[in-house]
């Protein structure tokens, strides 16, 4: 079934924009991605060898799109290096080096660096215009207040807000069904809460890892929603995996088609 | 114990707060605010509205028809306080209230668990979102108090046995159809999932069957008068498909196929919208100019961690209630989903319901998860207390600051200077544009200064039309051409400050109007003697 979901995609790939080579790179991302849920659940789940739920995988968007090809082997090395910490056992350096890698991914992906390596530091957030006007006139408007407590009021700190809502924004329901389909987003919320049921400490490696890519985007005022996700498609084809197995199969199906109605809009 | 008084102190503290400088903040009344506030007016000497119908179930606000509360609400508190602003959103601030303790009432009736009823009463007493919305004379605010009063007496009847809260919660929930639009799809939804809930024992008793029948009959006068009405009302005239972008899209395609795949696409957009984390806890309440950093959500942005928490552990709390609740989470923002334009945090009030229940609940978990760590607690609860400070501060002062200029600044001020020196005029003209040269906005003086002046309706009722603006007694309000203006003594002009008149003309400004941030608004011109 796993063949089949990645012959899916490459079909897919080839229909949606005939580029053999992004459609071999997207084919292998999921490779690998799913090769990230098996060797990450430790399980050798039949279920998702045999459940042909599991060929529909092969229709997101997310590995069918005409997507930059820098990024999928991006992310290829995101699933590779985060396997490679789990088998090592130097962990604090394979953190280290997951950390950096992540942030330089996420930083390229929306923008923050430009190849061979360009800081673009007017992206960051921390130079908006508009933010640090505001900073100003909310101090101008507060000269009531003594000065000291102003500045601890109205400060740049404030930028650690609008990096918190954008976080929040990037798992919105649109960002989620345009690049997993709507019917991906129930087994990922039941992959979520079976993993919430049944924590670990492994899988806080999920929640860093996913926390440091939407850092990188969040810090950028260009954000690039899709690369931000195809970054992190290991870790949710990992949720959607996960929850495949306990889906009430009627209703994903239902829900399948729906989906491709939304998705198939003009 | 000692947790529950801080609450309620803290509850009791919000709750005055709503009612504090109701004519200052915000700073002006809206122009739905007015509309609803000058046909009240108008209703309580004539028994007629503006636009001189008797008695109007659906009346005639700006453009569209409006929603009955609306008018009838404030009505009241219009004849006892007068042509205020107190006056008009006081009714606002008192549902508001009241759907604080009905909220928590709510809960104890669903959990017996009277600490999470406090708390959930807590979260919504200090919702930035409900902070405002209680403080603003707008239909949704009422709406929200019918569903929560409904729902509540829906368990009470159902709990305990009472017939009388039946139908009162049935009336309730016909009550909130007759405040806001959303409520036309939000209510029927809520009362088909009770019905569904908890078919076992609705089903079985006669009072439900009365009760249904006695919502159904209280409906009809306004289902007539939205039949009479229907090309003008907002449910026909804001619905999705009137978005000019998805128009165009939609008369690019007539297939009907594709027809309904583009609408459906475009309810799930603005569905998302609404139910995202960063529009609900970080910006959805949208007191400060949109650029601005310093936003609030429906709720202060911790909570969205109490939020996804009560999402998980929400059965625990409430069992069996638990699927209605997931139910109502789910069905809140789909009636502003269907309305075109931008995000508008009106229509989706209803929210705050199921997300007030969901994130007291994974507070409460929090809470006792901490323990006996007495120090975490109290600084979780001195953070808390800051962030509401802070939002006071920011709703209080910044508020009226930054967003004086869209809530047409000025035209109140007009018109007390205009009722002290009405006599000195035979003309009093004013321009409805307001705002800066770069970019006027068209407002609605004419229905601000008659409210402020007392003006007999009467004279509004038979107003004429002019060719660019309307006129009323010595009143007309119309854009003013400088070039083209013959300029004659005894009159009055009311202008946005840049508008300036040609110097020929020897006009002198008698009266200046200046923005809460100092900004200049309005200036009034008179022939220098």
């Amino acid at each position: 079934m796993v063949i089949a979901a990645l012959l899916l995609s490459f079909s897919l790939n080839i229909i949606n924009h005939r580029n053999i080579l992004v459609g071999i790179l997207n084919t292998l991302l999921l490779f690998f991605s799913i090769h990230f849920y098996f060797k990450f659940s430790r399980q050798k789940s039949l279920f998702i060898k045999r459940s042909p739920l599991v060929v529909l995988i092969g229709a997101i968007p997310l590995f069918t799109r005409a997507n930059d090809i820098f990024i999928i082997f991006m992310a290829i090395g995101i699933s590779l290096l985060t396997l490679f910490h789990l088998t090592t056992k130097f962990k604090k350096i394979s953190i280290l080096i997951i950390t950096i890698y992540f942030l330089f991914a996420s930083f390229y992906a929306n923008g923050l660096i430009k190849l061979p390596f360009s800081f673009q530091t007017n992206l960051l957030i921390f130079n908006d215009d508009w933010t640090n006007l505001y900073i100003t006139q909310m101090k101008a408007e507060s000269r009531y207040v003594p000065y000291t407590i102003r500045l601890l009021l109205f400060n740049s700190s404030v930028n650690f807000y609008v990096i918190l809502s954008k976080m929040a924004g990037l798992f919105m329901l649109k960002n989620l069904y345009d690049v997993l389909l709507i019917a991906n987003i129930y087994p990922l919320v039941k992959g979520l809460t079976l993993d919430l049921k049944n924590w670990n400490k492994s899988k806080k490696l999920l929640i860093f890892c996913i926390l440091l890519v939407s850092l990188g985007m969040a810090v950028s005022r260009s954000v690039e929603v899709i690369n931000t996700f195809i970054l992190l498609s290991p870790f949710l084809i990992y949720f959607i995996l996960k929850g495949l197995n306990s889906v009430n199969k009627k209703i994903y199906l239902a829900l399948f088609l729906f989906s491709i109605a939304i998705a198939t809009s003009p | 114990m000692f947790i529950k008084k801080i609450l309620l102190i803290l509850i009791f503290i919000a709750i005055l707060a709503r009612f504090i400088g109701l004519d200052w903040a915000p700073p002006h009344l809206s122009n739905d605010e007015i509309g609803a506030a000058y046909a009240a007016y108008s209703i309580s000497k004539t028994l007629k509205d503006g636009a001189n119908h008797f008695l109007p179930i659906l009346w005639q606000s700006h453009g569209g028809y409006g929603s009955p509360l609306a008018v009838y609400i404030p009505l009241t508190s219009i004849v006892i306080f007068g042509n205020n602003d107190f006056a008009v959103r006081l009714p606002a601030a008192i549902l508001g209230s009241l759907t604080i303790i009905f909220i928590g009432l709510l809960v104890k009736e669903l959990t017996k668990n009277s600490k999470l009823a406090l708390m959930t009463s807590f979260l919504l007493a200090i919702s930035p979102w409900h902070f405002f919305a209680s403080r603003s004379a707008l239909e949704s605010n009422y709406a929200l108090f019918f569903i929560v009063l409904g729902i509540y007496m829906f368990f009470f009847g159902l709990n305990k046995n009472k017939h009388w809260a039946t139908i009162i919660s049935f009336v309730s929930f016909a009550l909130s159809i007759y405040s806001y639009y959303t409520e036309w799809v939000l209510t029927p939804l809520i009362i088909l999932s009770l019905i569904f809930f908890w078919r076992r024992t609705i089903l079985k008793k006669k009072i439900y069957y009365l009760a249904i029948l006695v919502f159904g009959l209280l409906l009809i006068p306004l289902f007539i008068s939205f039949i009479q009405n229907a090309n003008s009302t907002r449910a026909t005239s804001e619905f999705i498909s009137k978005d000019i972008a998805l128009g165009q899209l939609l008369a690019e395609h007539p297939n009907p196929i594709g027809k309904g795949q583009i609408i459906l696409k475009a309810i799930l957009d603005k569905y998302s919208s609404y139910s995202s984390l960063d529009y609900l806890f970080f910006y959805g309440a949208k007191i400060l100019p949109k650029e601005n950093p310093y936003q609030f959500g429906f709720f202060p942005a911790p909570f969205v961690i109490a939020f996804i928490w009560g999402l998980y552990k929400l059965k625990s709390h409430y069992k069996g209630s638990s699927n209605f609740i997931y139910f109502l989470l789910i069905i809140s923002p789909v009636a502003a989903s269907m309305t075109e334009g931008e995000i508008n945090n009106w229509r989706s009030l209803p929210q705050l319901l199921p997300i007030a229940l969901i994130s007291a609940s994974g507070t409460l978990f929090i809470w006792d998860f901490i323990k006996k760590n007495y120090w975490i607690k109290s600084l979780s609860l001195g953070f808390l207390l800051i962030s509401f400070m802070y939002f006071l501060l920011v709703y209080f002062r910044h508020f009226p600051l930054q967003k004086a200029v869209g809530y047409q600044y000025g035209y109140k001020q007009i018109a007390l200077y205009v009722g002290e020196h009405y006599d000195e005029f035979e003309k009093i003209i004013i321009d409805q544009r307001f705002g800066d040269k770069d970019y006027y906005y068209i407002g609605v003086p004419s229905s601000y200064i008659p409210f402020y002046t007392y003006l007999d309706p009467v004279k509004v009722q038979n107003a004429t039309a002019l060719l660019n603006g309307i006129a009323f007694d010595k009143y007309e309000f119309r854009e003013i051409n400088w070039a083209r203006e013959k300029v004659e003594k005894k009159y009055l002009y009311a202008v946005p400050s840049d508008l300036v008149p040609n110097p020929e003309y020897n006009l002198k400004v008698v009266y200046e109007i200046q923005l809460p941030n100092w900004k200049p608004a309005f200036k009034l011109y008179s022939l220098a003697k």
